[in-house]
């Protein structure tokens, strides 16, 4: 060869565990600490009730996280997820309980059909993204927009019905061999997420869509396909999450935020995966870290509430969290 | 003795991992062209950008007229300093008009009653284009309209709308016509002529040779040798730049002795975007699609390829009759582009070097859809050594890569997808010398292999050594075809002005 | 037609097509309800769109680079509250207006420095902001409530025979000056550069972080008087009110055809769309729909635009 100078090919495997390690260490690390602080300042911090209940809550806000951390992998956003996830919950709620035919079925029919219309309206938004070549963000604004009318004028601001007795008893309730049955569905999903992910051709060609739209079009991805697959996804994401939202809280809440229904899940859905790491640049990040985020957020609040503090007390400090990982992440970046 | 209008003393840039620049002094006088020249990665551009005030060095003076300087970004040193330059990069805002291009920066010169006057703005530019001889340029087009060659004039344009003492030109041939470079050249030598100085940067060693007064040499951030009159000539220059001693003779691997006369590819009546062709692909030949600037060659291309939307098309892959819509189908046919726009259209930029090389590879290790890692891992591994990729680690990021192992990483990677026919526009532009001669190779050898490899090349030397066939383009049209004796400097450049 | 008269009607035409769309749209409300294009109707619909088109302009410089505002709608919710309790305190109105502008340009230089200096995404630096103005807002004022010195209400709306001219005349000031600033000034031609392109931009010595530290603390100073003047409409100090403020900026900044893209969009049609939207709440109400339609209507609009806008790029060709 012409040009002097040599350089080893160092052993792959090597590196890779290196940079992985680096970030979910660290939140691991913080998760660790988190515990510590939190069986300092709660009373009833290690006992099995309150931890079955942190871990649930987590589930149920990390379930909802990882259909906004693929879509978000892609280098898009789904802004309807919060509003779409409060819908089917008002759905399903009829469904269960005030319709005539399907109140009567086993509780996995109208499980299901909350599933299709979760994916249909995913899909919607990833047609529209894909086909129509609207931009993720107007695209799923205007989803949540519309999604927010349909329910509040279909409800009139009152939302009737409520939750399966199989739905309520899975999430309050159930557990196996100690641990909440929500969790263990959790893990199982952010594992098969991770599985996907990592080791299948749809799921390294999500990372490479997230990287380069145009790159991957050229060499041979079906772009397309991709984005319609992560939207979709995102909806079925909801659909599990407004289930379980049902179980735990019976019959939804339609506290109207004045912009759009649902706007805690959208938001709790960001923050996130974005803790865990996942970035708007498309490309970055997955679904372990938004797994172990969703776990630091539910002990965050949890020391909050137990502090005294309130709404605002929470919502404060969680801001400022966000802020602070994402600035201490752009120094990191700098050096 | 001539005076210096800007020298540097002791220049430091480290970025992270690599010293770009190590300890450069250099002198740019007066009245003079000053020639740049070395590798991708000897550091020009990163010279250039920090006497231009883009960057600032790490470590370092400059001195201006003998003062020393210091601007914190180009607009001081253009300014302040009359330092302009036309960067590699386009520097265009793609939304925004050719007027209000020109005079972002300074619009404040224009105005009236506190509102930017537009009618102002056009007149001054439309007079001054006149003056300068640059013309057929729509100046309310927004920019991204206009095309590569038309860009690079305007920026040309606009550096010299300053009146600069020292103009630096950094790759601004590439992508024009034969007669804009000409134009461009004497407007440098007016500058010369007025006692101003201008810094050079070209790959195209004939412009080097053509039009410096003194040439300098960098090699891997190093001032290795300054060259005046007589000293300079094309194998020095080309020997210090990479280190070894290489005749000319040995950069272009030998032509087909014989090319095969079994069609691969044949396309007809291509319509669309200006352009009007018909042409075949032989087994294992070079062919080279040639012309002119903005002659249609690359739109020809991305039409076959299904990337730019065309209104007609016939493609016989073997004698069958084939739909390509999009890039799916045509990979499915074993067509594969290589676009000459690497980090927007070819590269993944946050993603590793072994994802860049793996992605087209998942259709052939998989198995339901999972990826099979130990053979992937092997395809990669094999791509790496048959293409000599430099990299620190397999998972470092693409960016950290240098241009020329970047374009063997985009090359490489479509290689195992056994293409039948190789689609590559403008394959060594920005290459180094080191780096064109790996690629003339590698394509030699994928057309030795059977595979037909038709490129785009811009630089006249390589249409002349590189292809078995030439098929030269006017206005979107074929209109020559040159064979193998036919292939001379002459003959092309015939083409290219349309006398035949 | 000679080249330039056509040059001339393009370039007016993409600066003013959705003021067509709202003319169309104002015709078949017209249609449905006769009684819509009444002139007191019409001040309504202004009345509706002052305040929202005030803080969609931050919100339409913001995007305009390639950003996101997400602290509009709680920046206005805090305006809302601290005047409020500063004139149950009987504080001077002047000292009001100028804290509460100070605290706008405060917020916008928080969420600018975090932007150019530190580097964050705009989306989540004004995220966690605006969690943290939420939460403020909350803890000074849990519940609405508060009592707005009628003076104020009566100096912002200029009530002359009844009809309040105040919201009009801002209307139609912020709409010249923010297409004036953003079209012909030179600070304005630099936005659109760097939403366009900041490493161009970086390239030509354009110093592009101080230009985005501009661009949020305009945006806060902007939203803080929007805030003020919403406070005179609601008259209550209210941690939730700004909210639906938020998205509907959002909402109008894409139908007027600003780019998410950056660089691209002009204001004049962002005011139109502005319009539009107070029409369609306006008329709904006129129909005694219920308000929640509304959302639905917005929403497929929002859409429909896009995909329209696109489409129509497509085809336009030049310019």
């Amino acid at each position: 060869m012409i040009r002097k100078g040599k350089r080893n090919v160092k052993s792959e495997e090597e590196n890779a565990f290196a940079k992985i390690r680096m970030e979910y260490l660290v939140l691991l690390g913080a998760f660790i600490m988190l515990m510590i602080i939190g069986g300092f300042f709660i009373p009833n911090f290690w006992t099995e009730g309150y931890q079955k209940e942190l871990f649930k809550r987590a589930a149920i806000v990390g379930t909802l996280a990882i259909g906004q951390t693929i879509v978000m992998l892609t280098g898009g956003v789904d802004l309807s997820i919060g509003s779409l996830t409060m819908g089917l919950a008002v759905i399903g709620a009829v469904l269960f309980r005030e319709t005539p035919i399907l109140s009567e079925c086993p509780w996995w029919i109208p499980t299901l059909i909350i599933f299709l219309i979760g994916a249909l309206t995913g899909s919607v938004n990833g047609l529209g993204i894909a086909l129509a070549k609207i931009p993720p963000i107007i695209m799923t604004l205007g989803m949540m927009t519309t999604i927010s009318g349909i329910t509040l004028v279909y409800t009139k601001g009152f939302a009737r019905g409520g939750a399966h007795p199989v739905i309520i008893e899975f999430v309050r309730v159930s557990e196996i061999i100690g641990i909440p049955s929500v969790v263990i569905m959790w893990v199982i999903v952010t594992l098969i997420m991770w599985f996907v992910l990592r080791f299948t051709t749809y799921g390294r060609e999500i990372y490479a869509v997230g990287s380069n739209p145009i790159a991957s079009h050229f060499a041979g991805v079906h772009v397309k396909k991709i984005i319609v697959i992560v939207y979709t996804l995102a909806g079925i994401f909801a659909a599990a999450s407004s289930l379980l939202y049902l179980g735990r809280v019976l019959a939804p809440n339609l506290s109207v935020a004045p912009a759009g229904i649902g706007l805690d899940f959208l938001l709790s859905s960001f923050a996130v995966s974005v803790l865990g790491g996942t970035t708007f640049r498309g490309g970055e990040g997955g679904v372990i870290g938004t797994f172990i985020a969703a776990l630091l957020y539910g002990n965050i609040r949890g020391i909050l509430v137990a502090l005294g503090f309130g709404t605002p007390g929470i919502l404060i400090f969680t801001g400022l969290i966000i802020l602070m990982v994402s600035v201490i992440k752009q120094m990191k970046i700098k050096k | 003795m001539v005076e210096v209008y800007l020298s540097t003393e002791g220049i430091v840039k480290t970025f992270p991992g690599v010293k770009a620049l190590d300890n450069v002094s250099i002198e740019l006088k007066m009245g003079r062209i000053t020639a740049l020249v070395g590798e991708n990665g000897a550091g020009k551009s990163t010279l250039v950008k920090i006497i231009s005030g883009v960057y600032q060095s790490d470590k370092g003076r400059i001195f201006v007229r003998g003062k020393e300087v210091n601007y914190r970004n180009s607009k001081e040193a253009l300014l302040e300093h009359k330092i302009a330059c036309v960067h590699q990069e386009n520097t265009l805002i793609p939304e925004m008009t050719v007027v209000e291009n020109f005079f972002l920066e300074i619009e404040n010169r224009f105005y009236k009653w506190g509102l930017l006057s537009y009618p102002a703005m056009k007149k001054e530019l439309k007079s001054f284009l006149k003056d300068i001889n640059i013309n057929n340029i729509d100046i309310d087009l927004k920019a991204k309209y206009l095309k590569p060659n038309e860009i690079k004039l305007i920026e040309f344009a606009k550096s010299l709308y300053y009146n600069p003492n020292l103009l630096i030109l950094d790759e601004v041939t590439a992508p024009l016509a034969e007669d804009e470079v000409k134009l461009v050249f004497n407007h440098m030598e007016h500058l010369k002529n007025s006692g101003k100085a201008v810094l050079f940067i070209s790959h195209r060693l004939a412009e080097i040779l053509r039009i410096s007064d003194e040439v300098i040499i960098l090699r891997e951030g190093k001032v290795i040798k300054s060259l005046t009159g007589k000293e300079i000539e094309r194998d020095q220059i080309i020997s210090m730049m990479i280190g070894v001693d290489i005749k000319s003779h040995e950069y272009f691997p030998p032509k087909a002795t014989k090319v095969s006369d079994k069609k691969i590819l044949e396309i007809r009546n291509l319509k669309g975007n200006g352009v009007d062709v018909s042409f075949e692909v032989f087994e294992g030949e070079i062919l080279a699609l040639a012309g002119l600037g903005g002659q249609g060659m690359s739109q020809v291309l991305r039409m076959i390829y299904g990337i730019l939307p065309r209104e007609y098309g016939e493609f016989y892959l073997n004698g069958k009759r084939v739909k390509i819509r999009n890039p799916r189908d045509a990979i499915r046919c074993g067509i594969i582009y290589v676009s000459e726009n690497r980090e927007l259209e070819e590269l993944f930029p946050n993603l590793s070097v072994k994802e860049n090389i793996s992605i087209p590879l998942f259709d052939r290790c998989n198995k339901a859809g999972v990826i099979i890692g130990s053979k992937l891992s092997k395809y990669v591994k094999d791509i790496i050594k048959s293409f000599s990729i430099k990299a620190p680690s397999l998972d470092v990021p693409i960016t950290q890569l240098s241009g020329g192992n970047k374009q063997k990483v985009i090359i490489g990677r479509y290689i195992c997808k056994e293409p039948k026919v190789l689609l590559l526009a403008n394959p060594t532009e920005g290459l180094d010398i080191a780096t064109k001669i790996e690629v003339y190779k590698i394509l030699r050898n994928l057309a030795n292999r059977g595979i037909g490899v038709v490129v785009l090349l811009s630089e006249l030397s390589e249409v002349v050594n590189l292809p078995d066939r030439v098929l030269i383009m006017h206005s979107g049209r074929i209109i020559k075809e040159l064979k193998k004796n036919e292939i001379t400097e002459e003959n092309i450049l015939r083409g290219y002005f349309k006398e035949l | 037609m000679p080249l330039s008269v056509l040059f001339h009607m393009r370039k007016f035409l993409s600066s003013y097509y959705m003021f067509a769309v709202l003319i169309i749209v104002w015709g078949v409300f017209a249609i449905i309800s006769p009684s819509f294009l009444t002139v007191s109707n019409m001040y309504r619909v202004m009345l509706f769109s002052t305040p929202l088109l005030i803080v969609s302009l931050a919100q339409n410089i913001v995007i305009l680079t390639k950003g996101f505002d997400l602290t509009i709608g709680s920046l206005v919710s805090l305006i809302t509250v601290i005047s409020s309790l500063l004139m149950d305190m009987k504080w001077p109105l002047i000292i009001i207006i100028l804290i509460v502008l100070m605290i706008g340009v405060l917020v916008g230089t928080f969420n600018g420095v975090c932007i150019s200096k530190f580097g964050v995404t705009p989306f989540i630096v004004t995220l966690g902001t605006m969690f943290m103005l939420d939460g403020i807002s909350l803890f000074i004022r849990p519940q609405p409530g508060g009592d707005i010195y009628p003076d104020f209400i009566n100096g912002v709306m200029l009530y002359v025979s009844g009809i309040p001219m105040g919201p009009m005349l801002m209307f139609v000031i912020v709409a010249i000056l923010g297409t004036l600033f953003l079209e012909r000034r030179c600070t304005g031609r630099l936005i659109y550069a760097v939403g366009c392109s900041e490493e161009k931009s970086i390239l030509r010595g354009i110093s592009v972080g101080q230009l985005l530290l501009m661009v949020y603390v305009l945006s806060g100073l902007l939203t803080a008087i929007g805030g003020l003047i919403y406070t005179a409409y609601v008259q209550v100090g209210d941690p939730n009110i700004g909210a639906p403020l938020l998205f509907a900026s959002i909402t109008a900044v894409f139908l007027g055809g600003t780019s998410a893209a950056g660089g691209v969009g002009r204001f004049p049609n962002t005011c139109a769309a502005v319009l539009l939207l107070g029409s369609i709440t306006t008329f709904l109400f006129q129909i005694q729909v219920i308000a929640w339609y509304k959302y639905i209507i917005n929403g497929v609009l929002l859409v429909a635009s896009a995909a329209f806008s696109k489409f129509m790029i497509e085809a336009k060709g030049r310019l």
